[in-house]
């Protein structure tokens, strides 16, 4: 069952009672709200995500809830508590559903040890993925919502889940985060997108989510091999061109950009340098969509 | 006293764990990671070759806390090895305590545990010049406040924790396993001078001084954030050091020698209790004198109990709470008299405030 | 300078070192720190020279076509050991009993 084809109200009551499990890549997560704000950001960007039957297993158990005390009366509060405790401060009430992007972002990179999660968007089309890690800031997320938006498959935005086992990418497809000023760079790119709340004064300035396309959601158990390494940065001044990069840098940068490298050491120091070997390497400076998309269809044509 | 928890019962019978379905497993999981047990459940089922009957979904969990418990081995591997080369030069003995001593000694509870701190055991006589190379090597006094430096210095059974510049790992330089204040007195010199080799230049307690030194950090020193874990580790140590000819002959007497009956009693009563961990009676037998006149006896085994059971909702029962801060409350009162404890406890309190920004 | 051309110098010795190498650059996972480092020019010259063995200066400067039969003192061949000691990459192999070493 779709999480779409559950009615708003009973949405809220599953959220607010015993909770929904929610399948969202390799992972179901348990989660509880009573807060209107969590269940409509899962009504309007998780609608295609399916819910896990009763009764089975699930790898996460989250709860979005005021902090106890007087705290809640003014100035209210949100916590995200992992199975009863919190790893966070709390946040201003309002930003309850980022809050739950973040959370679930932090489950993933810290309790799935048998991956190496990298901090990188990644966008796939036909078995062909390509890995866009790039620092907070240097445009991979707005790149990566501009290419799901003409038509390539997304992968997952916030990281590139590799596994241990075959090296192969395991696909995480959640709602794109885009911020301050890219939010009405997409909206007028891709006018179709189904964009949540935009929440301002978030650490990041001003989030908003942009819904992951059905077809994406859909394939969300299709692994993939990465064959492309590209690391955008914006540039208004930009060129639009692909410079080749050396593959030893780019498995540094790799390594600069992983979550839980450290922890899963020598074995995912392997598998990296496997994942790079097979790959083609590439900076990209980019000052507008269009040529950006274009690059990137370019390069695959190659493929062919 | 409440139904136990489904950890402690796969903890005592692995083979419960090829019985579960998946809500159980859900549950299962969930406890061990509050416990931070997850990766010692993975060691475990291994052992009883129960691995293969574990489903696809919580496996991943099992999985993943062993990569995490092999990644704070490698740092505590290393950290040791740059413990000992600072301390070449000296030419001391130094003895590796807790989780450090049970990785360095190859021991069965050092597989998929987790680790906090390094510990180590040096001659008190040499503890400044111990300082003084460690700091040449990168390590600094993390507690700079005057008063911290004073209370660890004056009171204390360690330095204020030590952390390396580059690494951020913490060190706790011991010079003995209880405070000066505390109402127990083992003699430190006993424990250097009967210290054992683990691998090239360290040291670590001889097994009856290491389960002593366990039992006394959870049943005299600790506050039990993790007791669960810690009595783990007990149970492991004792079974592990079990088969061991003279072991549980030497035990009993080596906690007269140290004067550690009584955590000693304690470690023996609720291993057996919880974990169902061999014993033979003549050891019981020979620690009995070490219990408690029985109402308090009573009163430690409910608040024991509780407080060694996994910190979950799904354990929680009425008096939790109560049981966890009497407990916090006699840690701290076994290690200092009242007329240093409570201006201490007021200090640390209001220090919490201050650092919640209240 | 005779002493110091004659210092020996070995990997670390109690470290799984993981090493790729793309195009002489060299990219290195430390199995005891649990770093990553990337490895270029001499750096990589003297990595890959005692991943075969133990070597003295002398040789390493050879190896460089630095400091050739005492003259100069290999300064960049310094600076280099210098920077892969402080990573716990290389070491200085005690006593004696490196110039017997394989080559």
């Amino acid at each position: 069952m779709r999480v779409a084809e559950l009615p708003p109200a009973d949405l809220r009551r599953r959220l607010a009672g015993p909770g929904l499990a929610l399948r969202t890549g390799p992972v179901t997560v348990h989660i509880r709200s009573a807060l209107p704000d969590v269940a409509d950001g899962l009504s309007l960007l998780y609608g295609d995500h399916s819910l896990a039957r009763e009764g089975g297993f699930c790898d996460f158990h989250v709860r979005l809830a005021p902090p106890p005390g007087l705290r809640r009366w003014f100035r209210p509060q949100v916590c995200f508590y992992l199975d009863g405790h919190t790893p966070f401060k709390p946040l201003p009430r309002s930003q309850a559903f980022p809050m739950l992007e973040w959370g679930l972002n932090w489950c993933m990179a810290s309790f799935l040890n048998r991956h190496v999660i990298l901090h990188a968007a990644v966008v796939a089309r036909g078995d062909v993925a390509v890995i866009l890690p790039g620092a907070p800031g240097a445009g991979k997320s707005t790149l990566c919502a501009a290419l799901v938006g003409r038509g390539w498959r997304l992968f997952s935005d916030e990281m590139a889940i590799v596994s241990l086992e075959d090296g192969q990418l395991v696909p995480n497809p959640r709602p794109v985060s885009l911020k301050n000023e890219s939010i009405r760079v997409i909206q007028d790119f891709v006018p179709e997108a189904v964009m949540g709340e935009a929440h301002v004064d978030t650490r990041k300035g001003t989030v908003a989510h942009m819904k992951p396309p059905a077809e994406s959601v859909r394939r969300a158990q299709e692994s993939a091999r990465a064959r492309y390494v590209v690391m955008p940065r914006y540039r208004p001044q930009g060129e639009g061109v692909m410079v080749p990069e050396g593959r030893a840098a780019m498995l540094m940068a790799l390594v600069d950009n992983g979550f839980n490298y450290s922890v899963v050491g020598a074995e995912g120091f392997r598998v990296l340098a496997d994942l790079i070997e097979d790959c083609r390497c590439f900076r990209f400076e980019y000052a507008d969509l269009e040529s950006a998309v274009a690059a990137f269809d370019a390069l695959l044509a190659g493929e062919a | 006293m409440s139904a136990p928890s489904l950890l402690l019962e796969v903890l005592c019978q692995p083979a419960r764990a090829g019985t579960l379905d998946l809500p159980r497993w859900d549950l299962l999981v969930r406890q061990a990671r509050r416990a931070e047990l997850l990766g010692h459940l993975h060691w475990l089922l291994a052992q009883e070759g129960l691995l293969p009957a574990v489903p696809p979904a919580p496996l991943v969990h099992l999985e993943s806390a062993r990569v995490y418990a092999r990644a704070q081995q490698r740092v505590v591997r290393w950290e040791a090895r740059c413990i000992l080369r600072a301390l070449a030069p000296l030419e001391i003995p130094v003895v590796f305590l807790k989780g450090a001593a049970y990785l360095l000694a190859g021991l069965p509870n050092s597989e998929g545990r987790l680790f906090s701190d390094v510990d180590i055991l040096v001659p008190r006589p040499r503890l400044e010049a111990v300082e003084r190379e460690l700091m040449r090597h990168g390590w600094m006094s993390t507690h700079l406040d005057a008063y911290d430096q004073r209370y660890y210095r004056t009171w204390m059974h360690e330095l204020p924790p030590l952390r390396h510049i580059r690494r951020r790992t913490v060190l706790d330089v011991h010079h003995n396993i209880l405070p000066d204040t505390a109402r127990l007195h083992p003699r430190a010199s006993r424990l250097l001078a009967d210290a054992v080799p683990a691998g090239r230049n360290a040291l670590v307690l001889s097994p009856p001084d290491m389960v002593l030194h366990s039992a006394t950090h959870l049943f005299h020193d600790g506050e039990l954030e993790r007791g669960l874990r810690d009595l783990v580790d007990l149970d492991l140590l004792l079974r592990h050091f079990g088969t061991d000819e003279g072991f549980w002959e030497a035990l009993p007497r080596r906690a007269a020698e140290l004067d550690l009956q009584r955590p000693l009693y304690y470690a023996l009563r609720h291993c057996r209790r919880l974990l169902d961990t061999p014993v033979p009676s003549a050891v019981l037998e020979a620690v009995a004198d070490a219990a408690p006149p029985p109402p308090l006896r009573a009163l430690m085994d409910v608040l024991f109990g509780r407080g060694l059971e996994v910190d979950h909702d799904s354990c929680r029962a009425v008096g939790d709470g109560l049981a966890r801060w009497l407990l916090y409350m006699r840690s701290h009162y076994l290690r200092m008299p009242l007329y240093l404890l409570i201006p201490h406890l007021l200090r640390k309190a209001s220090r919490r405030r201050r650092d919640r920004g209240e | 300078m005779e002493d110091a051309a004659d210092r020996g110098w070995s990997l670390v010795e109690d470290a799984e070192l993981l090493a790729r190498e793309w195009e002489g650059q060299i990219v290195l996972y430390h199995g005891g720190t649990g770093n990553t480092h990337l490895l270029d020019g001499q750096a990589a010259v003297v990595f890959n020279r005692l991943r075969q063995g133990a070597a003295t200066e002398r040789q390493l400067a050879a190896l460089l076509g630095e400091g050739a039969a005492g003259e100069d003192e290999p300064a960049g061949l310094r600076h280099t050991l210098g920077l892969l000691q402080r990573l716990d990459i290389v070491e200085p192999v005690p006593g004696e009993g490196c110039r017997a070493s394989a080559g």
